[in-house]
């Protein structure tokens, strides 16, 4: 048996990790996200008409998006005023997604992302990310693809995938990704702490290999939730045919 | 040859390949990327066969946005000296979550003469116009023509409904004759939109 985590895990496995969509009725998309300790709901509003007027962009839909942590999600209090780590985190998820959108579609218009962290084990805004782009294909928002989000770091001189809560708060590296299933881009990337070449890119490709296996668990929580209304519709096609 | 209903029964997610331009080109919910096709909807592939045009039948949520030409539904928020500024809250045949603003000017009233413009509309009214424009930001609306106006208003005396009584409006709870611009549907809920949409893009060039 090879190098075991703090909770059991090997150095390149994921958390379990578990996606609703459509948890929220009065959202235009919604998306739920479970990774290990960490679990994030996100609501996504929009196109919708931009408050204040001149905010808006005639070339085209702006992004706005919020991350919030819930004054329960850590162990201690945590003051619900969004604080200067939040304000940054809201921009670069903002960033992470705006290269999977058509925003050239509705002009005049604003995308409203709402992320609120539940409960916080670490890779916060990975997994808001991910979520963020679960709920915009909820919404319906045309997408050029998927974003995945997944970090890497090293903790006790160790390349590991996914770091929970204890490994953030004591790891000599942090380096989270996110990345388009389209095009292979990637579309943040983050470093905290310091690395060597050789260890920058080994936790860069591990962390796409997370991204991966987290952008199969979203085609297949996809797939789930509209399996059903497919096959509705395909017999619906089938009936008119055969008339 | 693949039949269409076959070519139906795919389900795609945002992102997916579907082929290459050499085979069909992207329709609507799809995209072009160096010559490969995706999909940017969660649906179904519709593939025509005769313009070799791929499309996807989204089974996410539709993204509605008012259009050009479309008939819509406002309710009136204020009224200045030569527009009206309105909230259109349904469009190209859905109600809007959240509702878009619209701007009907004086000129587009479709009434010849007035002497303010209460006279047309008051606040809180529902009306049925036309999208004649999109212009700084704002949705512009006309309300020329006998099916287009007021569908239902409100007393600006007592607040309750109004009754048509020819060309005037009349109160049933305080007797206050108020004018109004009235559409021919007033009062009525069993308007047939699409009918009325394309006979009156028929009528004027928008």
């Amino acid at each position: 048996m090879g190098y075991r985590r703090i909770d059991g895990r090997a150095p390149d496995e994921l958390r379990p990790i578990k996606m609703a969509l459509g948890v929220l009725d009065k959202a235009d998309g919604s998306a739920y996200v479970e990774q290990g300790g960490t679990k994030v709901l996100v609501a996504v509003y929009g196109p919708r008409e931009v408050h204040p007027r001149h905010l808006a962009s005639p070339e085209g839909s702006i992004i706005r998006c919020r991350y919030h942590m819930a004054p329960f999600s850590t162990q201690e209090r945590k003051n619900p005023a969004p604080s200067r780590r939040e304000i940054e985190l809201s921009k670069v998820i903002r960033q992470a997604l705006t290269p999977a959108m058509f925003l050239e579609l509705y002009p005049r218009t604003t995308i409203d992302i709402f992320a609120e962290v539940l409960q916080a084990d670490g890779g916060t805004r990975c997994a808001c990310v991910t979520a963020c782009s679960l709920a915009l294909a909820d919404a319906g928002i045309p997408l050029k693809g998927l974003v995945a989000s997944c970090a890497a770091g090293k903790y006790q001189d160790q390349i590991m995938l996914d770091l929970n809560d204890v490994e953030d708060k004591g790891c000599q590296a942090d380096l989270p990704v996110a990345w388009l299933s389209t095009t292979g881009e990637i579309t943040l990337l983050q470093l905290n702490g310091l690395l060597t070449e050789d260890e920058f890119r080994e936790a860069l490709s591990l962390a796409l290999k997370g991204c991966r296996q987290i952008y199969e668990i979203q085609r297949e929580t996809l797939m789930n939730y509209y399996m059903a209304p497919a096959k509705e519709l395909v017999s619906e096609v089938g009936q008119e045919g055969s008339k | 040859m693949v039949s269409m209903k076959e070519k139906s029964e795919r389900l795609v997610l945002p992102g997916d390949r579907l082929g290459v331009v050499e085979e069909f080109s992207p329709g609507h919910g799809a995209f072009e990327i160096d010559g490969t096709v995706f999909s940017s909807f969660a649906g179904l592939t519709y593939l025509d066969l005769k313009s070799r045009v791929i499309n996807i039948k989204p089974l996410s949520r539709k993204v509605l946005m008012p259009k050009v030409g479309d008939l819509a539904i406002c309710e009136v928020i204020s009224t200045s000296e030569k527009h009206v500024t309105t909230q259109i809250i349904r469009g190209s045949g859905r109600f809007f979550n959240i509702p878009f603003t619209g701007v009907i000017h004086l000129k587009t009233i479709g009434v010849r003469y007035l002497k303010s413009l209460y006279e047309a509309y008051k606040p809180r009214d529902i009306v049925l116009a036309q999208i004649i424009g999109m212009k700084n930001g704002f949705y512009h609306l006309s309300t020329q023509g006998m099916e287009l106006g007021a569908l239902l208003s409100y007393c600006s005396q007592c607040g309750s409904n109004l009754k048509r009584e020819g060309a005037f409006m009349q109160c049933k709870n305080c007797g206050n004759v108020e004018k109004r611009k009235f559409s021919i549907f007033y009062g009525r809920s069993d308007i047939d939109y699409d009918r009325l949409r394309v006979r009156l893009l028929s009528r004027r060039r928008v």
